[in-house]
């Protein structure tokens, strides 16, 4: 069989079992299962199945995941993120679309806390559009910013993405960690001044309402008091990896640990908070775990199709400049990003992309920040990006999917922008990881 | 029947709580290995070898109960659109394929294991430990996994899954 048969026949097949249903993980799994039959000639490579199993989640480079989702889930759960987007709100003020800012930094708040795009959307979407409709706010300005803030998960620090991006890709978690938080901040503030200038320029997007004023010593009390520490654990978790203080797994084990003792300080840390978290983060871990069992076996029987040389030199030898492969590739990826959730993309283009990658001497953090950000960008590219879907669930009747595409447009270009920015400016990406031990 | 399925449930939720606990067990593990090495100078070794194997166990014995919730990620573009009749089809279509995968995967995974065992190979890292304790997980989740498929298949075969779920929200 040639590679870019097996190519077609795996890819097919995988897309028919997710198209009926079957979850991503046991799809791929079974595709695996069938590659290993047919390549290994019988059942005598299904033993290798299982090996490939147990090593591609044995791994301590993994161990942030669950740790980061369960500090995610303790800050939910307790009502501590809560806390923080009241004092946001008391902040934000008078400023022009007061509510679709709010729903940017709230995003970024939540994308630290939850790194799941979808479920930022949701809460958001729950949370914000009723209020934005009762102000009178245009469809465009109420869902397209929920959208996008929901987008913003991925890419604010600390993002469970990340990790299996770099541990599938071999390389360093902490450099990609602290690599995407200047990519994710610009992002939050240009999506922030996009709004801002959009609703000065055309007040009726959304019409200025009275808010009620908290005094200035109020807000620098609840801000000293809700925000700065919980914040603070997020930044020391940030600097703890910058400065090689502490492994990535150790840093998220310790950021979740002094969670769960603010939360006790708070008085918020009660059996149930607890049971409610824990719970929470091991169904989310296990989701995303589940899914990574089936990504040494994809790799193995990529290399033993000869797939992944027979690609890398085809891409190589393409007469064509780097760049023109470095858009095909993203063009891939968002492609996927349109029907399959991010893990699932990750563990499909990965293998395949990183041969071309070294092949071509790209720096693959600088590489794996850009797909990030296309990643998210895919939640909400129309037609199918999986958070337009969440909105349509959860946004008024009068709300159809057409505004919902209309409104995540600019929020695109926005993305588009930035992904060209960070491709003519690799510094924006490289420069702290360049700048760590 | 009815004490098959009480004592199956029982066990799902039992494993449930298993891996929550490993979850936690990590976490102060790792705390405990940078505290150690913050006032001793000196950490565990082995920790992370172990967060590495209890990550294994965590995931296979969970999994069973992220089905039963129906948590696993799935792509629902054609089931979120077609008629309650072809969903449940599709549902006992896609949940009878995971169970054959399942238990094949559970009878080559004790295949493993015992070969493993037979063999007495080693994962020779900071510790030296057994490479069927990391292995056994993988077969009895995958067991109750395919279990767990086949009472889907009959839940919904009966009509469990004609109504739309509302969306879900994840922390």
């Amino acid at each position: 069989m040639e590679w870019w048969q097996f190519l077609l026949a795996f890819f097919s097949a995988l897309g028919v079992l997710l198209l009926i249903g079957l979850p991503v993980a046991f799809a791929f799994l079974l595709v695996n299962m069938v590659g290993v039959y047919f390549l290994w000639g019988g059942t005598s490579g299904f033993n290798q199945i299982i090996m490939s199993i147990e090593s591609s989640i044995s791994t301590f480079v993994l161990v942030p995941i669950p740790m980061f989702v369960l500090m995610g889930a303790i800050m939910f759960h307790s009502g501590i993120a809560r806390k923080m987007i009241d004092v946001l709100d008391h902040w934000i003020g008078f400023v022009a679309g007061r509510l679709a800012v709010l729903a940017i930094t709230t995003g970024a708040v939540l994308g630290a806390l939850t790194g799941v795009a979808m479920g930022s959307v949701a809460i958001l979407g729950s949370a914000l559009l009723p209020e934005m409709k009762e102000r009178a706010y245009s469809k465009s300005m109420s869902v397209g910013p929920i959208l996008a803030s929901g987008s913003l998960a991925i890419l604010i620090p600390p993002s469970t993405l990340a990790i299996v991006l770099a541990s599938l890709g071999g390389f360093s978690v902490a450099k990609i960690l602290v690599a995407i938080v200047v990519p994710g901040l610009l992002l939050a503030m240009m999506y922030a001044t996009y709004i801002i200038l959009r609703c000065v320029f055309n007040p009726e997007l959304a019409p200025a309402y009275r808010v009620p004023q908290v005094p200035m010593s109020q807000r620098l009390k609840e801000t000293f008091i809700h925000l700065v520490p919980p914040v603070s654990i997020i930044v020391f978790v940030i600097l703890a990896i910058f400065y090689g203080v502490a492994t990535p797994t150790e840093a998220a084990a310790l950021g979740t640990f002094v969670t769960c003792i603010l939360a006790a300080l708070y008085g918020y840390f009660n059996w149930k908070v607890i049971r409610t978290s824990i719970a929470s983060a091991t169904s989310l871990s296990i989701m995303v775990l589940i899914i990574l069992t089936g990504s040494a076996g994809f790799s193995q029987l990529l290399s033993f199709a000869g797939v992944t040389t027979a690609i890398t030199s085809f891409a190589t030898d393409l007469p064509v400049h780097p760049l023109i492969l470095l858009i095909l590739m993203q063009l891939v990826v968002m492609f996927l990003g349109m029907f399959l959730e991010q893990t699932s993309i990750v563990l499909v283009t990965i293998p395949i992309f990183l041969p071309i990658i070294h092949a071509l001497g790209w720096d693959p953090i600088w590489f794996g920040t850009i797909m990030m950000l296309n990643l998210e960008m895919a939640t909400i590219t129309p037609p199918f990006g999986l958070s337009l879907f969440v909105m349509k669930g959860i946004a008024p009747p009068d709300v159809t999917i057409g505004d919902i595409y209309k409104a995540a447009v600019p929020f695109i270009l926005i993305n588009i922008v930035l992904m060209a920015l960070m491709i003519a400016f690799p510094q924006i990406v490289l420069g702290l990881p360049n700048m760590m031990n | 029947m009815q004490l098959l399925e009480k004592i199956f449930t029982w066990i799902v939720n039992f494993f449930a709580v298993l891996a929550g606990l490993l979850l936690v067990a990590i976490m102060l593990a790792t705390v405990f290995k940078v505290g150690l090495r913050g006032i001793a100078g000196q950490g565990i070794i082995g920790i992370d070898q172990l967060s590495g194997t209890a990550m294994v166990y965590m995931t296979f014995l969970g999994s069973v109960w992220v089905l039963r919730n129906d948590s696993h990620v799935t792509v629902d573009l054609v089931l979120s659109t077609t008629r309650a009749a072809v969903r449940r089809n599709l549902i006992v279509l896609n949940s009878v394929i995971g169970a054959i995968i399942c238990f094949i995967v559970s009878y080559y995974g004790f295949v493993a294991v015992q070969t493993s065992l037979a063999r007495g190979i080693m994962v020779v890292q900071e510790l030296e430990i057994p490479r069927a304790i990391g292995l056994f997980p993988i077969p009895v989740g995958a067991l109750l996994l395919g279990i767990e498929f086949v009472r889907r298949a009959i839940a919904a075969h009966r009509g469990a899954f004609d109504v739309q779920e509302t969306i879900k929200m994840e922390a």
